[in-house]
């Protein structure tokens, strides 16, 4: 089969939205399929929203191939009648962000009729598809409350699952993601001036804030220079791989994430349980309270007693990984089945 | 420097432009201080159904 995978992007920014095209992408290929991968510029921006949608409108690639699947938002208005949606999350300052400091027009009649227009031109366009598939139960379900569009969670599986392992139950706890604000590592280092024990904590990755990046160093020099490390580098899937395999545990808790986050998957992988914040959003569809890893609050006090709590009871961190990985056979969070699903 | 490479591209067609675009990243991005990346627009040379018929549709998304 030819086939189309489309999706939007910001040049020059990577991350997980880009894993899950590029992923299949290798898959479908393996599979025997011929694949063409387009990314089509788009950001967020209230002054020529409605001219960035319409330019992909206007591609037309209903003759180019035999199925079109779609990804990050406006991809899914590109025309085809062969069309599948793999949504991966809304223009959530439009939608679930409306009412945060985030949204994107004044909430006033003009700013409520833009929202509305881009619901119906949204809604419209999900319907013209053959299915619409989302990363989490979370995306479904804002995708029936805002859009009355019905969509099947389709958890997006690692690249290569294989090569993850497991040699230990080591001291730290280990949190590689992007640097930002909304995945608040500094949290997680203000947790450490709470903790009793001598856990420590590992964080690796980039960021595009100076000054949140400037925060987390200033708060580890002041008085956390030897319990906590910070690699402020984009680092390799090998070395991730070994840092996982020999740590006590995974951290991960951006605020209401859309998906349960390729971090979470990772710990897995890796026979490790996960420590996320009940506001950490889809996280929490992979991550059980006291199963696989533990919900804290969102506070230094809580998250402190959860890392204490696994570098006590290393029993515990090996019974949460073990139940971690359990949860990745659950789910279904498999190649086979994406691959299934998105070419039915 | 960041600089975005920019090219137009008929799905499943590869060739000597194709090449060129691939080529001018990779060396661009082993250039000290650049950061390159490639952006490959959808292009059609015979539109199917002619100019603009499908204008009114396409601006209502029906």
């Amino acid at each position: 089969m030819r086939i189309i995978l489309a999706s939007s992007f910001v040049p020059f920014i990577n991350g997980g939205y880009r894993f899950i095209v590029e992923w299949l992408e290798e898959k479908l290929t393996e599979y025997g399929h011929q694949v063409e991968r387009f990314y089509l510029p788009f950001v967020d921006r209230a002054e020529d929203l409605f001219d960035q949608i319409l330019s992909f409108r206007l591609i037309d690639l209903s003759a180019s191939c035999d199925r079109l699947i779609t990804f990050r938002p406006p991809a899914h208005v590109l025309p085809h009648p062969n069309k599948v949606v793999w949504f991966i999350h809304h223009i959530r300052t439009m939608y679930d962000l409306w009412d945060s400091p985030y949204r994107m027009v004044e909430d006033n009649p003009l700013g409520r009729a833009i929202r509305q227009r881009l619901f119906d031109l949204d809604t419209t366009t999900l319907m013209q598809s053959r299915r619409v598939f989302t990363n989490s139960r979370t995306v479904a379900n804002r995708l029936l409350q805002f859009n009355g569009v019905s969509a099947t969670p389709l958890y997006p599986p690692l690249s290569n699952p294989d090569r993850f392992r497991n040699d230990r139950y080591g001291d730290e706890i280990l949190v590689v993601c992007r640097v930002e604000a909304h995945k608040r590592q500094l949290l997680l280092v203000e947790a450490m001036r709470h903790v009793k024990s001598a856990v420590k904590l590992r964080l690796c990755g980039t960021g595009m804030s100076t000054e949140y990046l400037a925060a987390i160093r200033r708060t580890i020099a002041s008085d956390l220079g030897e319990r906590v490390i910070f690699e402020n580098s984009w680092i390799s899937e090998d070395r991730k791989i070994e840092l996982l395999a020999s740590a006590l545990a995974v951290a991960y808790l951006p605020m209401d994430e859309d998906s349960y986050g390729y971090p979470t998957l990772e710990a897995a992988l890796s026979c490790k349980g996960a420590i996320t914040t009940a506001d950490s959003g889809g996280v929490l569809e992979f991550v059980q309270h006291g199963v696989n890893g533990i919900v804290a609050e969102p506070d230094a006090v809580s998250l402190a007693d959860a890392m204490d709590r696994l570098y006590c009871d290393r029993a515990l961190a090996a019974r949460m990984g073990a139940m971690s990985m359990k949860r990745v056979e659950e789910l279904q969070i498999n190649w086979p089945r994406v691959v299934e699903s998105l070419i039915a | 420097m960041k600089v975005l490479v920019v090219n137009n591209a008929a799905p499943f067609v590869r060739g000597g432009a194709e090449e060129l675009a691939d080529h001018l990243v990779r060396e661009l991005n082993a250039t000290k201080g650049v950061e390159a990346e490639l952006m490959r627009i959808p292009f059609r040379w015979e539109p199917a159904e002619g100019p603009s018929t499908k204008f009114s549709s396409i601006v209502t998304y029906a």
